[in-house]
């Protein structure tokens, strides 16, 4: 295992390749692109929750001067698609099931024509019984979403009923013996809400049809690879003829993945026989997006006196709107952490995803499991509290150590929480302040525990002509500086200067297969991927350089560009030498080929639920929030948020600054700030102005905290850490706003009418 | 109705033919080719599209094209020719505040209208004025270090 | 839509008195634009009076040993959150200029404009009516004042008609309004429509009373003056603790606020009495340093 002494590339100090264009205006996002006699796109969307389309009448739209080209459901295959569950079309057809489906789309000269069209197409809707509470439509009698669910392919094994789109169950030791076993046994349920990933840059797709048949979309998004599989599918292409170009990401956590408006503009490219370009609007994302979808958690947790914990059931609730997309998967895994990061050998996780009439949901930066973390770590306070036992003994007692199995099935390798609770407790000076802050003021404390490395990635390297090197990955850049880790990782692994690597974007027709820039595991799965293919790349490096200097190849090493001697560095050939000499005399072009799959098979057992993949490895954080609460009013301020992760090894030690920062920002904004309000299925909230993020001047102070125990299996011991900075702050606020006023909120946001509401019940409670 | 106008933009005059309803950011991003601004709202809620209106930073998603007729239009594009860079850009890049980068050039033109009226900023006085721009990648204190470190003041480790 | 630049106050009388019932005023935009946006709405004619500098600027103006700050209607709002002088003189309104939204909503946004948009959160407004405001308007006939109180009509509506236009606002300052304060209670610290807003004004020698006004955003279908809260701060002549207490519920009691999705009506009752307490403290404290 290399130390850290020795890695030349790896945690220095390094400049982002894309920032140059960047803070130009220069790079090119979705609506950035243009070509000749390009048209605009609009897309009418549903109105009504849940409805039988009667009629649609379009001819007013298409007599519009300008106008190329009006489709709906009729227009587009019949075929479905979908992420995990096949139930998704391109448009509804005789029937909408959440306001916000695509019902009509227009191609046009201008988006102000386009706009025009659009609103002159009449739909007739009859409204039909709905449904928008999840608990609601899991009862018998609901009105049905779905009524073929039976009918659609899943990628799972058939577990589903009713509006239940999912249910699966893990079950570990025995609950009964578990249950028993406690002194008291306590059960609290918890609600979050649906959260907009607000990525500043709306979606946009350029689409082009050519006349040899081959569909090219320009496209904001994370997951090139599982967008074209997805048009391919949608559309009934092969992937031959099927490309996608990512463009600079303005931004996705999550809202961006597989397809969402590409199959539209594509059917415009395609009857229109132009390049197509459709950009949505702040409101259409709001009304016709992918946000993040609202849980409902209920926890029974037995523990005995002491404080340790013997038995744990959670019901996970889902509520995924009109269609299963990525929700059904944040159940997947949010069951799988049912435990936290703590041991409790009897424990049974229920997941369920429910359909409703609410908007279409996806998912959001901590899948499932920043909801389920919220869940957890607020009960674990709750629980010390009722037992009279320090919030932090009580997490140490029955923290999770190295090869505990949980719920998944998987033991948990790389476990680093005891390191993260010291860094965290340290910096935030936690013993200093705990009971000591004053009234309206309280410090309050989260774990948390994720997966990391998830399914596949591949990578290949190329080496130049003059000696530079040329990486292929399928994995987009999302902002946080992917393609500088990624070429240090192959810079390191070849031995060559970081400024002679390059990183391509990623184009469907050129980059390898890639799961998606998501989960956290860019750095890890791409990484290693990358790792690979610069090893292979190397070893025929050496090889050449064998037999062109007449040296045993263990003998060899490289460095700077250069193949040398080990025994006599003055004796050396340049990278630039022998990629000539591979071209023109012998052996071929140079390539290195990776491909990574951290962890065979499932993780969960298979046959039963939802097949979750297994994880490589874990990683772990702690949080920390100092607060003050304005009794009067309500409002909560976080002072400051520590924030420790663990991250194996810095790859690119500002990037995991930027993470930790950016995450624990959003992380404020789901504890405080965020909301989704929707009423029978309406979203009444969509636009900045009431759905609130957090501003500059509404940021506490954050300190991060990197904590670097590397793992082995990760490119040069580096773990990913993209989603654990968003999961923490949530329970840590709410804890911290217990110790501070003694009021216990169990639904997000916590708004200063919430806690105030919260605040004068206690008092009435009192009196 | 059309009109036929002449915006001064980065310095230069560009004559162009809008209809009076067209929005500053679509001549800008459209017709003129400067594609440095961005739309992010339409609403003025998230600064994306700030360009500097007589030096004053404003969202050009609020702004009638022809209503900024003969004013002195700043944007992204104009703060550094060819092979330079502003030292507000530098500093972004130095400081690590550009993540994805869609909120950047907003956030640079707010951070000139700033610097240009105040060249010595405490931090609340940055972080009021930069309070309408949203950034979602960086939770801000790279912004904050970036504008410290050009206002003369102790940055932000 | 035509689009009309007047270059002049009499120009642009002159286009509403034939086109008034058709047109509608461009200041800033910052509301206007958007509702063109939003509602697509398109007047027939539009006319841009942001370049009136007729309309535009802070005059101060000697009057009976006091002192009336004139402001123009075109005035941005930014210009009265950095004047040194309204800082220093009539807090409240800087204050509350600072309040809105944005720098950038900020530089085009127009007092007049906030005020004639007449949003029942505008923030400008309880600070003006805490000034004592007199609001000037034009038509093609002649002028008329008011004091601001009577201009609101209701939600977005006026007294204004057709071919009016907005072009001052004359407002108390002296020493006493330096004791004077805006506070606006919303989730955010910028960006958000006041959920609500007090504003607060007292002539103070000590804690002695001899003149005090308290209106509010936010809580009624327009922006309204706590009139029980001043009457009796009036009757009692000092702010003492119990006062500032009794004189808060009373502000209370005069919001008529609705649910809405931003808050509840019983959170924003309970809201004006907290933060027209705590207003009224805070001029306390103002005075107390004179």
């Amino acid at each position: 295992m290399t130390g850290s002494s020795q890695l030349n590339v790896v945690g220095k100090t390094a400049v982002r390749p894309d920032v140059a264009e960047k803070v130009r205006g220069r790079a090119v996002y979705g609506a950035d692109v243009s070509f000749p006699r390009m048209l605009h796109a609009k897309v009418l969307w549903s109105t009504r929750p849940h409805a039988r389309i009667v009629r649609i009448d379009a001819d007013r739209a298409r007599a519009l001067t300008g106008v190329h080209c009006v489709i709906t459901g009729a227009d587009a295959p019949a075929g479905r698609y979908g992420v995990y569950l096949r139930d998704q079309r391109i448009f509804a057809t005789d029937r909408v099931i959440h306001a916000g489906e695509p019902v009509a789309a227009v191609a046009a000269d201008s988006a102000a024509i386009a706009e025009r069209a659009r609103d002159l197409i009449e739909v007739e809707y009859e409204d039909l019984p709905a449904v928008f509470d999840p608990l609601a439509a899991m009862e018998a009698g609901a009105p049905i979403v779905h009524p073929e669910l039976f009918s659609y392919t899943a990628t799972y094994p058939a577990i589903k009923y009713g509006n239940v789109c999912l249910y699966t169950k893990l079950t570990q030791g025995s609950l009964d013996s578990g249950y028993g076993a406690a002194d008291r046994i306590f059960e609290d349920t918890f609600r979050t809400q649906a959260m907009h990933q607000c990525h500043v840059e709306p979606r946009a797709s350029t689409a082009g049809f050519d006349f040899g048949g081959k569909l090219t979309v320009w496209t904001s998004t994370q997951q090139v690879s599982g967008c074209q599989a997805e048009l391919g599918m949608a559309l009934g292409l092969p992937l031959t003829r099927v490309r996608v170009i990512a463009t600079a990401l303005g931004g996705g956590f999550g809202a961006k993945l597989k397809s969402t408006i590409e199959p539209i503009v594509a059917l415009l490219a395609l009857k229109t026989r132009r390049y197509v370009q459709l950009v949505i609007t702040r409101e259409e994302e709001f009304v016709a997006g992918r946000a993040h979808a609202p849980y409902i958690m209920t926890l029974k947790t037995g523990v005995k006196a002491d404080g340790t914990l013997t038995a744990k059931h959670v019901r996970f609730i889902a509520d995924c709107g009109g269609y299963s997309d990525h929700v059904l998967g944040t159940v997947g895994l949010a069951v799988t952490f049912a435990q936290g990061p703590y041991r409790i050998p009897n424990a049974e996780a229920e997941g369920f995803c429910v359909y409703t009439n609410n908007p279409n949901f996806g998912c959001m930066r901590g899948y499932g499991v920043t909801e389920m973390t919220f869940a957890t770590e607020s009960q674990m306070d709750m629980i010390a509290g009722r037992l009279g036992i320090d919030p932090i003994d009580i997490r140490r007692k029955n923290l999770v150590r190295e090869g505990d199995v949980i719920l998944s099935t998987q033991p948990l390798r790389s476990v680093t929480i005891d390191s993260t609770m010291d860094a965290a407790l340290e910096a935030s000076g936690w013993h200093g302040k705990r009971g000591k802050l004053g009234p309206g003021r309280g410090i309050g404390v989260a774990n948390t525990i994720l997966n990391m490395g998830l399914l596949a990635s591949s990578a290949s390297i190329r080496l130049n002509e003059d000696g530079t090197v040329s990486v292929l990955t399928g994995i987009v850049d999302v902002g946080t500086g992917a393609q500088l880790v990624l070429a240090q990782i192959a810079a390191e692994e070849l031995g060559v200067p970081l400024s002679d690597v390059a990183v391509a974007a990623v184009d469907s027709d050129i980059s390898p297969w890639d799961l998606a820039s998501i989960a956290s595991r860019t750095t890890w799965d791409a990484g290693n991927a990358v790792r690979l293919a610069a090893a292979d790349a190397k070893q025929r490096l050496l090889a050449l350089a064998a037999d062109v200097m007449k040296l045993p190849v263990e003998q060899l090493d490289t460095r700077q560009g250069y193949v040398y001697d080990v025994n006599d560095s003055e004796r050396r050939t340049s990278f630039a030498a022998l990629s000539g000499i591979s071209m023109f005399v012998k052996g071929g072009p140079i390539m290195g080929q990776g491909s990574y799959l951290g962890e065979p098979g499932f993780a969960t057992p298979v046959g039963e639920g939802y097949p979750q993949p297994p994880s490589a490895s874990f990683v772990f954080g702690t949080h920390v929030a100092e607060v003050s609460v304005d009794v009067e009013t309500g409002k909560v301020m976080v002072e400051r948020l520590t924030a420790a992760h663990d991250v194996g090894r810095a790859v690119y030690p500002l990037g995991v600054v930027g993470q930790i920062e950016g995450g624990a920002v959003q992380g404020l904004g789901f504890a405080l700030y965020e909301e989704m309000l929707i009423k029978d299925g309406q979203v009444l909230n969509p636009s900045f102005l009431d759905y609130k993020l957090p501003t500059i001047l509404d940021v506490p102070e954050v300190v991060p905290e990197i904590v670097e125990i590397p793992d082995a299996r990760g490119p040069f011991g580096a773990k990913g850490v993209g989603e654990p900075p968003l999961i923490g702050p949530a329970a840590a606020i709410a804890n911290a706003v217990y110790d501070a006023v003694g009021v216990r909120i169990t639904d997000l946001p916590l708004t200063p009418e919430k806690v105030w509401q919260a605040l004068n019940a206690k008092k009435d409670g009192n009196s | 109705m059309s009109l036929t106008i002449e915006l001064s933009v980065n310095g230069l005059i560009w004559p162009v033919t809008v209809e009076a309803d067209e929005l500053l950011v679509d001549v800008l991003r459209e017709r003129l080719g400067l594609r440095g601004t961005k739309k992010g709202c339409g609403t003025g809620d998230c600064g994306a599209c700030t360009v500097l209106l007589d030096g004053r930073a404003v969202n050009s998603c609020l702004i009638l094209a022809v209503a900024a007729e003969g004013l002195a239009i700043t944007t992204i594009e104009g703060l550094a020719e060819g092979d330079d860079i502003h030292p507000i850009q530098q500093a972004y890049i130095d400081q690590g505040a550009v993540q994805c980068g869609f909120c950047t050039p907003g956030m640079i033109m707010a951070t000139k209208g700033l610097l240009d009226e105040n060249p010595q900023p405490t931090r609340d006085e940055i972080r009021t004025a930069l309070a309408g721009n949203i950034c979602r990648c960086t939770g801000y204190w790279r912004i904050v270090a970036a504008v410290e470190s050009l206002a003369g003041s102790e940055v932000r480790p | 839509m035509e689009y009309i630049r007047p270059a002049t106050l009499a120009d642009a009388l002159g286009i509403l008195a034939e086109h008034g019932q058709d047109a509608r005023l461009l200041a800033g935009g910052t509301d206007l634009v958007l509702e063109m946006q939003i509602k697509k709405v398109r007047p027939r004619y539009l006319i841009d009076v942001s370049r009136l500098s007729e309309l535009r600027g802070l005059s101060w103006v000697l009057r009976e040993g006091a002192e009336d700050l004139v402001i123009g209607a075109g005035t941005p709002v930014r210009d009265l959150e950095i004047s040194l002088q309204v800082r220093e003189r009539a807090p409240v309104l800087a204050q509350a200029a600072g309040s809105l939204a944005s720098v950038q909503i900020r530089h085009r946004a127009t007092i007049g404009g906030n005020i004639s948009h007449a949003a029942p959160s505008a923030d400008t407004a309880p600070a003006l009516l805490a000034l004592c405001c007199q609001i000037e308007i034009a038509s093609p006939s002649g002028r008329r004042t008011m004091p601001l109180e009577q201009f609101f009509v209701g939600p977005g509506q006026t007294v204004l008609e057709p071919c009016e236009i907005v072009t001052s606002f004359r407002v108390r300052v002296c020493q006493s309004t330096r004791a004077s304060v805006y506070i606006k209670h919303s989730p955010r610290r910028a960006m958000d429509c006041a959920v609500v807003g007090v504003a607060a004004q007292a002539d103070l020698h000590g804690s002695r009373l001899s003149h005090v006004r308290i209106s509010l955003a936010s809580v009624a279908p327009t922006p309204v003056r706590a009139y029980r809260a001043e009457e009796f701060l009036i009757g009692a002549g000092e702010l003492t603790p119990a006062t500032m207490a009794e004189a808060a519920r009373r502000a209370a009691q005069d919001s008529r606020p609705i649910d809405d999705i931003r808050a509840s009506a019983a959170y924003r009752r309970r809201m004006v009495e907290v933060n027209t307490h705590r207003a009224l403290e805070r001029v306390l404290q103002a005075g107390e340093h004179r």
